[in-house]
Protein backbone atom coordinates (compact mmCIF):
# COMPACT_ATOMS: atom_id res chain seq x y z
CA UNK A 1 0.00 0.00 0.00
CA UNK A 2 1.96 2.99 -1.01
CA UNK A 3 0.95 6.82 0.41
CA UNK A 4 1.90 8.89 -2.12
CA UNK A 5 -0.72 10.10 -4.52
CA UNK A 6 -0.12 10.69 -8.73
CA UNK A 7 -2.69 13.05 -10.06
CA UNK A 8 -3.88 9.96 -12.26
CA UNK A 9 -5.00 8.78 -8.80
CA UNK A 10 -6.66 11.70 -7.12
CA UNK A 11 -8.40 12.36 -10.42
CA UNK A 12 -9.84 8.24 -10.25
CA UNK A 13 -10.69 8.80 -6.87
CA UNK A 14 -13.16 11.93 -7.95
CA UNK A 15 -14.06 9.58 -10.53
CA UNK A 16 -15.43 7.32 -7.80
CA UNK A 17 -16.67 9.38 -5.49
CA UNK A 18 -18.91 11.14 -7.83
CA UNK A 19 -19.95 7.88 -8.87
CA UNK A 20 -20.93 6.64 -5.51
CA UNK A 21 -23.01 9.95 -5.07
CA UNK A 22 -24.55 9.66 -8.66
CA UNK A 23 -25.34 6.00 -8.11
CA UNK A 24 -27.08 6.74 -4.53
CA UNK A 25 -29.53 9.06 -6.42
CA UNK A 26 -30.04 6.50 -8.77
CA UNK A 27 -30.34 3.46 -6.77
CA UNK A 28 -32.52 5.53 -4.25
CA UNK A 29 -35.86 5.39 -5.92
CA UNK A 30 -35.61 1.36 -5.40
CA UNK A 31 -34.12 0.82 -2.37
CA UNK A 32 -36.67 3.45 -0.93
CA UNK A 33 -39.45 0.99 -1.77
CA UNK A 34 -37.72 -1.76 -0.60
CA UNK A 35 -37.44 -0.17 2.46
CA UNK A 36 -41.39 1.58 2.80
CA UNK A 37 -42.31 -2.28 2.18
CA UNK A 38 -40.11 -2.95 5.21
CA UNK A 39 -41.25 -0.49 7.26
CA UNK A 40 -38.24 0.77 8.03
CA UNK A 41 -36.21 4.30 7.00
CA UNK A 42 -33.38 3.12 4.72
CA UNK A 43 -29.92 1.02 4.73
CA UNK A 44 -29.81 -0.19 1.23
CA UNK A 45 -29.09 2.78 -0.96
CA UNK A 46 -25.79 3.66 1.35
CA UNK A 47 -24.73 0.22 0.55
CA UNK A 48 -24.70 0.85 -2.98
CA UNK A 49 -22.71 4.05 -2.75
CA UNK A 50 -20.09 2.94 -0.73
CA UNK A 51 -19.54 -0.01 -3.34
CA UNK A 52 -17.82 2.75 -5.61
CA UNK A 53 -15.67 3.92 -2.58
CA UNK A 54 -14.70 0.45 -1.81
CA UNK A 55 -13.79 -0.44 -6.26
CA UNK A 56 -11.42 2.57 -5.74
CA UNK A 57 -9.90 1.69 -2.72
CA UNK A 58 -9.28 -1.69 -4.05
CA UNK A 59 -7.83 -0.72 -7.56
CA UNK A 60 -5.98 2.26 -6.38
CA UNK A 61 -4.70 0.55 -3.10
CA UNK A 62 -3.64 3.91 -1.23
CA UNK A 63 -3.15 4.76 1.93
CA UNK A 64 -6.67 6.40 3.42
CA UNK A 65 -7.76 6.47 -0.18
CA UNK A 66 -11.12 5.56 0.92
CA UNK A 67 -11.70 8.37 3.53
CA UNK A 68 -10.42 11.03 1.40
CA UNK A 69 -13.10 9.94 -1.01
CA UNK A 70 -15.66 9.78 1.48
CA UNK A 71 -14.39 13.13 2.53
CA UNK A 72 -15.08 14.46 -0.87
CA UNK A 73 -18.08 12.98 -1.62
CA UNK A 74 -19.28 14.34 2.19
CA UNK A 75 -18.01 17.71 0.38
CA UNK A 76 -19.74 17.99 -2.53
CA UNK A 77 -22.95 16.59 -0.81
CA UNK A 78 -23.14 19.67 1.72
CA UNK A 79 -22.16 22.17 -1.48
CA UNK A 80 -25.12 20.89 -3.20
CA UNK A 81 -27.18 20.30 0.26
CA UNK A 82 -27.90 16.49 0.37
CA UNK A 83 -27.75 17.06 3.70
CA UNK A 84 -31.11 14.92 4.54
CA UNK A 85 -31.61 15.13 8.29
CA UNK A 86 -28.31 15.11 9.31
CA UNK A 87 -27.20 18.81 8.49
CA UNK A 88 -23.38 19.67 9.18
CA UNK A 89 -22.90 16.11 10.56
CA UNK A 90 -23.11 14.66 7.24
CA UNK A 91 -19.27 15.27 6.57
CA UNK A 92 -18.78 12.67 9.80
CA UNK A 93 -21.98 10.24 8.16
CA UNK A 94 -19.59 10.34 4.85
CA UNK A 95 -16.19 10.07 6.54
CA UNK A 96 -16.69 7.10 8.81
CA UNK A 97 -17.86 4.66 6.47
CA UNK A 98 -14.58 5.41 4.63
CA UNK A 99 -12.30 5.28 7.36
CA UNK A 100 -14.16 1.70 8.40
CA UNK A 101 -13.33 0.85 4.91
CA UNK A 102 -9.64 1.50 4.77
CA UNK A 103 -9.44 -0.39 8.41
CA UNK A 104 -11.01 -3.22 7.24
CA UNK A 105 -8.78 -2.82 3.87
CA UNK A 106 -5.62 -2.98 5.89
CA UNK A 107 -6.55 -5.27 8.22
CA UNK A 108 -7.62 -7.92 5.88
CA UNK A 109 -4.72 -7.22 3.35
CA UNK A 110 -3.72 -10.96 3.45
CA UNK A 111 -7.24 -12.26 3.04
CA UNK A 112 -9.32 -13.60 0.22
CA UNK A 113 -9.94 -10.57 -2.18
CA UNK A 114 -13.54 -11.44 -2.71
CA UNK A 115 -14.64 -12.21 0.86
CA UNK A 116 -12.23 -8.50 1.80
CA UNK A 117 -14.08 -6.48 -0.50
CA UNK A 118 -17.32 -7.95 0.55
CA UNK A 119 -16.41 -7.62 4.27
CA UNK A 120 -15.47 -3.60 3.27
CA UNK A 121 -18.70 -2.88 2.17
CA UNK A 122 -19.97 -4.46 4.70
CA UNK A 123 -18.44 -3.14 7.25
CA UNK A 124 -18.68 0.54 5.90
CA UNK A 125 -22.51 -0.09 5.20
CA UNK A 126 -23.05 -1.06 8.85
CA UNK A 127 -21.02 1.85 10.17
CA UNK A 128 -23.04 4.32 8.09
CA UNK A 129 -26.08 2.76 9.71
CA UNK A 130 -24.99 3.04 13.29
CA UNK A 131 -23.91 6.17 12.89
CA UNK A 132 -27.24 7.24 10.91
CA UNK A 133 -29.30 5.68 14.00
CA UNK A 134 -27.25 7.24 16.60
CA UNK A 135 -28.03 10.66 15.36
CA UNK A 136 -31.27 10.49 13.33
CA UNK A 137 -33.27 7.30 13.65
CA UNK A 138 -33.03 6.01 17.07
CA UNK A 139 -34.78 2.41 16.15
CA UNK A 140 -34.68 0.07 18.69
CA UNK A 141 -35.54 -3.55 18.99
CA UNK A 142 -36.71 -5.47 16.05
CA UNK A 143 -36.54 -2.37 13.93
CA UNK A 144 -33.41 -0.97 14.93
CA UNK A 145 -31.59 -5.24 14.02
CA UNK A 146 -33.88 -5.21 10.96
CA UNK A 147 -32.14 -1.65 10.22
CA UNK A 148 -28.58 -3.26 10.27
CA UNK A 149 -29.49 -6.36 8.85
CA UNK A 150 -30.65 -4.74 6.02
CA UNK A 151 -27.43 -2.95 5.82
CA UNK A 152 -25.45 -5.90 6.58
CA UNK A 153 -26.95 -7.66 3.64
CA UNK A 154 -27.26 -4.88 0.83
CA UNK A 155 -23.15 -4.17 1.68
CA UNK A 156 -23.04 -8.04 1.17
CA UNK A 157 -24.16 -8.28 -2.28
CA UNK A 158 -23.27 -4.12 -2.73
CA UNK A 159 -19.37 -6.08 -1.96
CA UNK A 160 -19.59 -8.82 -4.30
CA UNK A 161 -21.11 -6.86 -7.35
CA UNK A 162 -17.75 -4.61 -6.20
CA UNK A 163 -15.70 -7.80 -6.70
CA UNK A 164 -17.05 -8.37 -9.96
CA UNK A 165 -16.11 -5.02 -10.88
CA UNK A 166 -13.13 -5.05 -9.48
CA UNK A 167 -11.79 -8.67 -10.83
CA UNK A 168 -13.21 -7.51 -14.62
CA UNK A 169 -11.10 -3.69 -14.40
CA UNK A 170 -8.13 -5.00 -13.71
CA UNK A 171 -8.26 -7.30 -16.31
CA UNK A 172 -8.69 -4.33 -18.97
CA UNK A 173 -5.10 -3.16 -19.98
CA UNK A 174 -3.89 -0.08 -19.15
CA UNK A 175 -7.33 0.89 -16.98
CA UNK A 176 -6.67 3.85 -14.91
CA UNK A 177 -3.91 3.47 -12.59
CA UNK A 178 -4.62 -0.45 -11.54
CA UNK A 179 -1.90 -1.75 -9.79
CA UNK A 180 -2.00 -5.86 -9.84
CA UNK B 1 -15.22 -20.49 -2.67
CA UNK B 2 -18.26 -19.66 -4.83
CA UNK B 3 -20.47 -22.21 -2.35
CA UNK B 4 -18.43 -20.03 0.56
CA UNK B 5 -19.82 -16.94 -1.64
CA UNK B 6 -23.64 -17.52 -2.11
CA UNK B 7 -23.86 -19.35 1.87
CA UNK B 8 -22.99 -15.79 3.41
CA UNK B 9 -25.31 -14.01 1.00
CA UNK B 10 -28.31 -16.89 1.55
CA UNK B 11 -27.43 -16.49 5.30
CA UNK B 12 -27.69 -12.47 5.41
CA UNK B 13 -30.51 -12.83 3.34
CA UNK B 14 -32.53 -15.50 5.75
CA UNK B 15 -31.75 -12.82 8.85
CA UNK B 16 -32.92 -9.94 7.32
CA UNK B 17 -35.74 -12.04 6.20
CA UNK B 18 -36.74 -13.10 9.54
CA UNK B 19 -36.30 -9.82 10.92
CA UNK B 20 -38.73 -8.32 8.39
CA UNK B 21 -41.47 -11.34 9.48
CA UNK B 22 -40.54 -10.52 13.35
CA UNK B 23 -40.63 -6.88 12.74
CA UNK B 24 -43.82 -6.67 10.61
CA UNK B 25 -45.86 -8.84 13.15
CA UNK B 26 -44.56 -7.27 15.99
CA UNK B 27 -45.15 -3.87 14.99
CA UNK B 28 -48.75 -2.06 15.63
CA UNK B 29 -49.98 -1.82 12.32
CA UNK B 30 -51.42 1.58 11.39
CA UNK B 31 -54.81 2.61 11.40
CA UNK B 32 -56.88 2.65 8.13
CA UNK B 33 -58.97 5.97 9.07
CA UNK B 34 -56.57 8.09 10.99
CA UNK B 35 -53.50 8.00 13.63
CA UNK B 36 -53.55 6.13 17.23
CA UNK B 37 -53.11 7.71 20.20
CA UNK B 38 -51.73 5.55 23.35
CA UNK B 39 -52.49 7.43 26.45
CA UNK B 40 -52.76 5.89 29.84
CA UNK B 41 -52.57 2.24 28.15
CA UNK B 42 -55.87 3.19 25.86
CA UNK B 43 -55.58 3.58 22.68
CA UNK B 44 -58.16 5.72 20.49
CA UNK B 45 -57.77 6.84 16.32
CA UNK B 46 -58.19 10.19 15.44
CA UNK B 47 -58.91 11.06 12.18
CA UNK B 48 -57.79 14.88 12.12
CA UNK B 49 -59.61 15.25 8.31
CA UNK B 50 -62.81 15.02 10.42
CA UNK B 51 -61.75 17.33 13.24
CA UNK B 52 -61.87 21.40 12.91
CA UNK B 53 -58.87 22.02 10.22
CA UNK B 54 -57.76 25.44 9.63
CA UNK B 55 -55.30 26.87 7.24
CA UNK B 56 -51.71 27.05 8.93
CA UNK B 57 -48.48 28.53 7.70
CA UNK B 58 -44.84 29.02 9.39
CA UNK B 59 -41.38 28.36 8.73
CA UNK B 60 -39.40 25.41 9.91
CA UNK B 61 -35.55 24.40 9.38
CA UNK B 62 -35.11 21.84 6.59
CA UNK B 63 -32.09 19.47 6.63
CA UNK B 64 -29.85 21.72 4.35
CA UNK B 65 -30.01 24.13 7.62
CA UNK B 66 -32.30 26.44 5.35
CA UNK B 67 -35.69 28.48 6.31
CA UNK B 68 -38.75 26.57 4.75
CA UNK B 69 -42.09 28.29 5.04
CA UNK B 70 -44.82 25.02 5.34
CA UNK B 71 -48.47 25.97 4.86
CA UNK B 72 -51.27 23.56 4.43
CA UNK B 73 -54.53 22.67 6.80
CA UNK B 74 -53.61 21.37 9.95
CA UNK B 75 -54.48 21.30 13.34
CA UNK B 76 -52.73 21.95 16.89
CA UNK B 77 -51.57 18.58 18.71
CA UNK B 78 -52.89 19.95 21.81
CA UNK B 79 -56.39 19.66 20.18
CA UNK B 80 -55.83 16.15 18.70
CA UNK B 81 -54.46 14.99 22.46
CA UNK B 82 -57.45 16.86 23.60
CA UNK B 83 -59.75 15.51 21.55
CA UNK B 84 -58.26 12.00 21.88
CA UNK B 85 -58.86 12.04 25.81
CA UNK B 86 -54.81 12.96 27.01
CA UNK B 87 -55.06 16.14 29.87
CA UNK B 88 -52.01 16.21 31.27
CA UNK B 89 -48.84 14.62 29.76
CA UNK B 90 -44.91 15.32 29.96
CA UNK B 91 -44.16 14.48 26.20
CA UNK B 92 -45.55 13.05 23.08
CA UNK B 93 -43.65 10.56 20.91
CA UNK B 94 -44.78 10.89 17.46
CA UNK B 95 -43.85 8.31 15.16
CA UNK B 96 -43.89 7.87 11.33
CA UNK B 97 -44.87 4.69 9.07
CA UNK B 98 -40.82 3.53 8.59
CA UNK B 99 -40.73 3.79 12.51
CA UNK B 100 -38.97 7.33 12.45
CA UNK B 101 -40.28 9.13 15.95
CA UNK B 102 -39.88 12.56 17.42
CA UNK B 103 -40.38 13.90 20.71
CA UNK B 104 -41.99 16.83 21.67
CA UNK B 105 -42.69 18.12 25.28
CA UNK B 106 -45.50 19.09 26.75
CA UNK B 107 -44.12 23.18 26.80
CA UNK B 108 -44.11 22.91 23.37
CA UNK B 109 -47.17 21.47 22.55
CA UNK B 110 -48.84 24.10 24.77
CA UNK B 111 -46.25 26.69 23.00
CA UNK B 112 -49.02 26.22 19.94
CA UNK B 113 -46.05 25.58 17.34
CA UNK B 114 -46.60 22.20 16.68
CA UNK B 115 -48.90 21.12 14.65
CA UNK B 116 -50.17 18.08 12.43
CA UNK B 117 -50.64 18.98 8.84
CA UNK B 118 -52.93 17.12 6.40
CA UNK B 119 -51.57 16.28 3.01
CA UNK B 120 -53.41 14.21 0.42
CA UNK B 121 -53.62 10.70 2.32
CA UNK B 122 -50.85 11.38 4.70
CA UNK B 123 -50.41 13.40 7.95
CA UNK B 124 -46.72 15.01 8.64
CA UNK B 125 -46.13 16.56 12.28
CA UNK B 126 -44.18 20.14 12.27
CA UNK B 127 -42.81 22.18 14.88
CA UNK B 128 -42.91 25.96 14.29
CA UNK B 129 -39.82 27.78 14.41
CA UNK B 130 -38.15 24.59 15.51
CA UNK B 131 -34.22 24.56 14.31
CA UNK B 132 -33.60 20.81 14.73
CA UNK B 133 -34.92 19.27 11.06
CA UNK B 134 -35.11 15.76 12.59
CA UNK B 135 -38.47 16.73 14.35
CA UNK B 136 -40.37 17.36 11.09
CA UNK B 137 -42.39 13.58 11.23
CA UNK B 138 -43.85 12.41 8.08
CA UNK B 139 -46.67 10.20 7.58
CA UNK B 140 -47.75 10.25 11.48
CA UNK B 141 -49.23 6.62 12.38
CA UNK B 142 -49.06 6.94 16.45
CA UNK B 143 -48.78 9.29 19.08
CA UNK B 144 -47.52 8.05 22.60
CA UNK B 145 -48.43 10.19 24.85
CA UNK B 146 -46.47 9.91 28.27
Amino acid sequence: MKETYTVRDLTCMALFADAGLAGKKLISPLANSITVMMHIPGGIGTAFSLMFLVIGTELLDRKHAGALMAFVQAVIALMMGMTGSMGGFIVIAYLVPGLVIDTVHWLLKKQDRCFRIMEENAAGSLAAAVFANAMVFRLGGTAGCLYFSTALTAGLSAGFTAYLCVTHLKKVKGFLCVRK
Amino acid sequence: MRKKIVLVLFLAAALTACLTLLHLNSRKPAAENGITVCYNSKESIVDIRKLNLTEVSGTAVNGKGEEKTISGKGILLKDVLTYAGAETYEQAVVTADDEFSATVTAEEINGDTVYLISEEEEVQMVVFGDSDSKRRVKKVIRIEVK
